[in-house]
């Protein structure tokens, strides 16, 4: 049997050489995933999602969340496994990674309807994290994350509407990348808030992260990138140090500053609580809408139900305020804060990844704090529809991972994986 | 940043008209909970009236915005 390399780009260059087919890496990857799957307890259902045309993924086979319609089956959503339908076509990201020459295994594990900062669901078993069984998985994309994390599928495609991709990766090592708002098509994605949902993707590393992310994103290409903005050969940044944060956390992440450069210091403070407002205010509302149905007879899983049933009390005109001061919040933000670097760096979490048991609602050690942790600075940038990417810089004091969240304007998505493709050579997990 | 300026009973009354608009009777705990949950969601009030954006007002912004 072949031995699959670590990176994803080193076997399209094994198979683009001819030193393995397409169909041996195939089956070496479903062989691997096969036999991990019952350790790691992260796979919803297997699927047969096949290639459709030969093109830069061929050969690839990647497992994503179940989230996504697949051709013939409507996503479980983590309420269940899949329902078979004929008429269901593949959502866009699907269907293109389809005709880029990939296909998928398997359909991942998730928090309830992607409601969720962890993997806790109570219609599957918990996932392990592949770095420390004890640690938390976050949510919602969990099965991505673990996934990508034991080596089952070297990208996995997730959601992220407060934090989705971004707080499983953190959780689990890995590079975590939100695209811009709109950017990404999400038809076919089964919504949340369809004003903050946005598709992202997990990843080891950059590189591999880039080769999925030109095929859901074609219409950015790295070239093109640089002409919305400038061509960045560095890593400058301003950082955000909160007050709140923890003294661990402060202190790794600022031995991994000393090899970035950082060009001065901002204060979002009171930025980030006013935009969060507006982030939780879309949030609650859509979610209540997408979900109405289910709040009212009372049939939501605890999560929507706790959410959607506040969004259903939320005044109509407070939405339509948060909705029509976006624009003008999102230029404000970015005429304020990205002038003087292209890069904003904040600590991913403000507390280091907790077990599992302290953040799981209902659990006898449970710690509010500890879950508000998790997505306390994602949503915001939900809202001003900003790309982002977190990605690893250290280890704490447990051997679990100390994340980053890197910001950038809109459409700045090759330059974040520059950033992070740069920081590997810095720090790096897997 | 400003504080909101509503009254516990007010954030109640606001929650039970949302209610009462979507056609959703609740018990007297849940419209408290919901008015708490309020109160920390309670947004600024910004400076001049906000714009009538929607959208794909938003979309454009992002486009202009990419541009340094």
């Amino acid at each position: 049997m072949y031995e699959l390399p670590a990176r994803m780009t080193q076997l399209q260059a094994h198979i683009r050489a001819g030193e393995v087919t397409a169909a041996q890496a195939a089956a070496a990857q479903c062989a691997k995933a096969q036999r991990l799957q019952t350790q790691f307890a992260c796979v919803a259902e297997e699927v047969s999602v096949p290639a459709l045309a030969e093109g830069p993924l061929q050969g690839i086979v990647l497992s994503h969340k179940d989230i996504f319609n697949l051709p013939g089956r409507m996503p479980g959503c983590g309420v269940g496994t899949g329902q078979a339908q004929s008429n269901t076509q593949a959502a866009d990201v699907i269907d293109r990674m389809q005709h880029a020459g990939a296909s998928q295994w398997a359909s991942l594990v998730m928090a309830p309807y992607a409601c969720g900062a962890t993997s806790q669901n109570a219609d599957f078993p918990r996932s392990a994290n592949p770095l420390d069984e004890r640690a938390v998985v976050g949510g919602s994309s969990s099965g991505s994350a673990v996934a990508v994390a034991a080596g089952m599928s070297y990208v996995a495609l997730g959601t992220d509407t407060a934090g989705s991709v971004r707080i499983p990766a953190a959780t689990c090592g890995l590079l975590g990348l939100k695209t811009t708002a709109g950017w990404v098509s999400s038809e076919g994605c089964f919504p949340l808030a369809p004003s903050l949902d946005t598709v992202g993707l997990l990843a080891r590393y950059a590189q591999d992260a880039r080769e999925v992310f030109q095929v859901i994103a074609p219409q950015l290409t790295h070239e093109g990138a640089d002409q919305h903005t400038r061509s960045i050969s560095d890593m400058r940044c301003q950082v955000w140090w909160p007050d709140n944060l923890h003294a661990e956390l402060k202190e790794a992440i600022a031995q991994w500053l000393k090899q970035v450069e950082v060009i001065g210091h901002i204060d979002l403070t009171d930025d980030v609580e006013k935009l969060s407002r507006y982030a939780q205010c879309v949030l609650m509302f859509e979610t209540a809408q997408t979900h109405r149905e289910r709040l009212i007879s009372g049939s939501a899983p605890s999560g929507v139900q706790a959410l959607g049933m506040t969004g259903l009390g939320v005044p109509e005109s407070w939405y339509q305020q948060a909705i029509s001061m976006r624009p003008a919040l999102l230029k404000k933000f970015v005429d304020r804060y990205f002038q003087a670097s292209p890069f904003i760096v904040l600590p991913a979490f403000t507390q280091p990844v907790p077990d599992w048991c302290e953040v799981e609602p209902g659990n006898e050690q449970f710690d509010r704090e500890q879950l508000f942790s998790l997505h306390r600075w994602m949503g915001f940038v939900n809202y001003l529809g900003l790309p982002a990417i977190t990605l690893p810089v250290a280890r704490d004091s447990k051997g679990r991972p100390v994340h980053v969240q890197v910001l950038a304007r809109p459409f700045s998505e090759h330059h974040l994986l520059d950033f992070a493709q740069r920081a590997e050579s810095i720090f790096w997990i897997h | 940043m400003t504080a909101n300026a509503y009254t516990f009973d007010a954030l109640c009354q606001l929650a039970q008209a949302s209610f009462d608009a979507q056609g959703v009777r609740v018990t007297p705990e849940v419209l408290q909970a919901t008015a708490k949950s309020l109160n920390r969601l309670a947004l600024p009030v910004e400076e001049g009236a906000p714009q009538a954006a929607n959208a794909q007002d938003f979309q454009a912004m992002l486009k202009r915005c990419a541009h340094v």
